[in-house]
C-alpha cells in the first residue's frame, strides 16, 4: 500500500474507524454490563465466539461477493449503506436538535446489569446460557454493522484493506481502554461520531448507488467529499428547523 | 428460538426501523433509475438531481419526525 493509497484512502479509513468506535463502544458496555452481573468466564466467552462467528460471516460473504458483477454490487451495497446511513444521520440530527434524548452508555449499562443480576444464576457448574448469550449476541449485532460498514465505504471491490485499518484500529482502542478502564467509556461523543459516519455512510451511499446506476460522477471519486459536505450542510441546516418544529409541536 | 428472531429482527432494524422512510429513499432511487438517464444528459445534473431527492427525504422526514408529540 502506497502513500498515495492512503491519502486518497483516508475517507474511509476514518469513517470506518469512527463508525466501529461507536459500535465497539456499544458491545464493550454489554460485555463490561455481562461480566459484572454474571462473571468474566462466560461473558468473554460470548464475546470471543461472537468473534469467530463473524470471521465465517466474513470468509463466507467475502469471496462471494468479490463473484458477483461490480455494478450490481455497489448498487446493492450503496442501496443499503443509504438506507443504513441516512437513518443513522436522521437520528444524529433530532438527538442534535434535542427533540430524541442522547445515548447513554452509563444508563445503558445500569440498565443491563441490573436485568442480568435479577435474572436467576446459572446452577453451580453448568454454562451460564443467558451470561454467554447476552454477550455472543451484542458482539455479534454490533460487528455484524461495522462488517457492513467495511464493505459499505470499500464497495468497489479491492479496497476493503484500508477501511479495515479504521475498523481494527478502533477495535484495538475500545478492547485496550476496555481492559484498562472495566468500565463503559462514558466519555465519546458519541452522537458526533454518529452524525460525523451519517455524513460519511450517506456520500458513500449515494456515490456506489449512482455508480451502480451508471452515473459518471463528475470528479470521479472526489465527488465523495463532494457529496459529504453537501450532507454535512444538509444535516446542520436540519437541526435548527427540527428545534423549531419540535417547539412549534410541543 | 427467540434469540436467533431478535437477532434477525436486530438485523433488519440496522437498515429500515421506519418503513416509510426506508420506502421513499427506494421510491426515489428506482424514480432517478427510471427517468433521468434518458432524459438528463449531463452527468453533473444527474448527480445533482439524486442528490436533491436524497437531500429532500431526509429533511421532510427529520422535520415530520420532530412534529410528532
Amino acid at each position: 500500500m502506497s502513500y498515495i493509497d492512503l491519502v486518497h484512502g483516508w475517507p474511509s479509513i476514518a469513517a470506518a474507524f469512527m463508525a466501529s468506535l461507536v459500535e465497539f463502544v456499544e458491545a464493550l458496555t454489554i460485555v463490561l454490563a455481562v461480566g459484572a452481573a454474571r462473571g468474566w468466564r462466560y461473558a468473554l466467552a460470548g464475546s470471543v465466539c461472537a468473534v469467530i462467528a463473524l470471521a465465517g460471516i466474513v470468509a463466507l460473504a467475502g469471496p462471494a461477493l468479490l463473484r458477483v458483477p461490480l455494478g450490481s454490487v455497489q448498487l446493492l451495497i450503496g442501496l443499503l449503506a443509504l438506507l443504513f446511513g441516512m437513518r443513522w444521520l436522521r437520528k444524529a440530527v433530532l438527538r442534535a436538535a434535542g427533540v430524541i434524548a442522547l445515548h447513554d452508555e452509563a444508563r445503558a449499562f445500569a440498565r443491563q446489569s441490573e436485568l442480568l443480576a435479577r435474572a436467576e444464576p446459572a446452577p453451580l457448574g453448568r454454562i451460564d446460557a443467558l451470561a454467554f448469550a447476552t454477550a455472543f449476541q451484542a458482539v455479534l449485532l454490533e460487528g455484524v454493522e461495522v462488517v457492513f460498514i467495511v464493505i459499505a465505504v470499500g464497495a468497489a471491490g479491492s479496497r476493503f484493506l484500508l477501511p479495515s485499518l479504521g475498523a481494527g484500529a478502533a477495535l484495538l482502542l475500545v478492547v485496550a481502554l476496555g481492559a484498562v478502564l472495566h468500565r463503559p467509556l462514558l466519555r465519546v461523543p458519541e452522537n458526533t461520531l454518529k452524525f460525523a459516519v451519517g455524513v460519511l455512510l450517506c456520500a458513500f451511499g449515494a456515490f456506489w448507488t449512482g455508480e451502480g446506476l451508471g452515473l459518471a460522477w463528475p470528479g470521479a471519486d472526489w465527488s465523495i467529499a463532494g457529496l459529504a459536505i453537501a450532507f454535512l450542510l444538509l444535516a446542520l441546516a436540519c437541526v435548527p428547523l427540527a428545534r423549531n418544529a419540535a417547539g412549534k409541536a410541543a | 428460538m427467540n434469540r436467533p428472531v431478535a437477532i434477525l429482527r436486530k438485523l433488519l432494524t440496522m437498515f429500515i426501523d421506519d418503513w416509510l422512510f426506508a420506502l421513499a429513499i427506494l421510491a426515489w432511487v428506482f424514480a432517478y433509475w427510471l427517468v433521468v438517464p434518458s432524459w438528463v444528459a449531463s452527468p453533473l445534473w444527474q448527480a445533482v438531481i439524486l442528490f436533491a431527492g436524497l437531500a429532500g427525504i431526509l429533511a421532510n422526514s427529520v422535520l415530520h419526525q420532530a412534529r410528532q408529540p
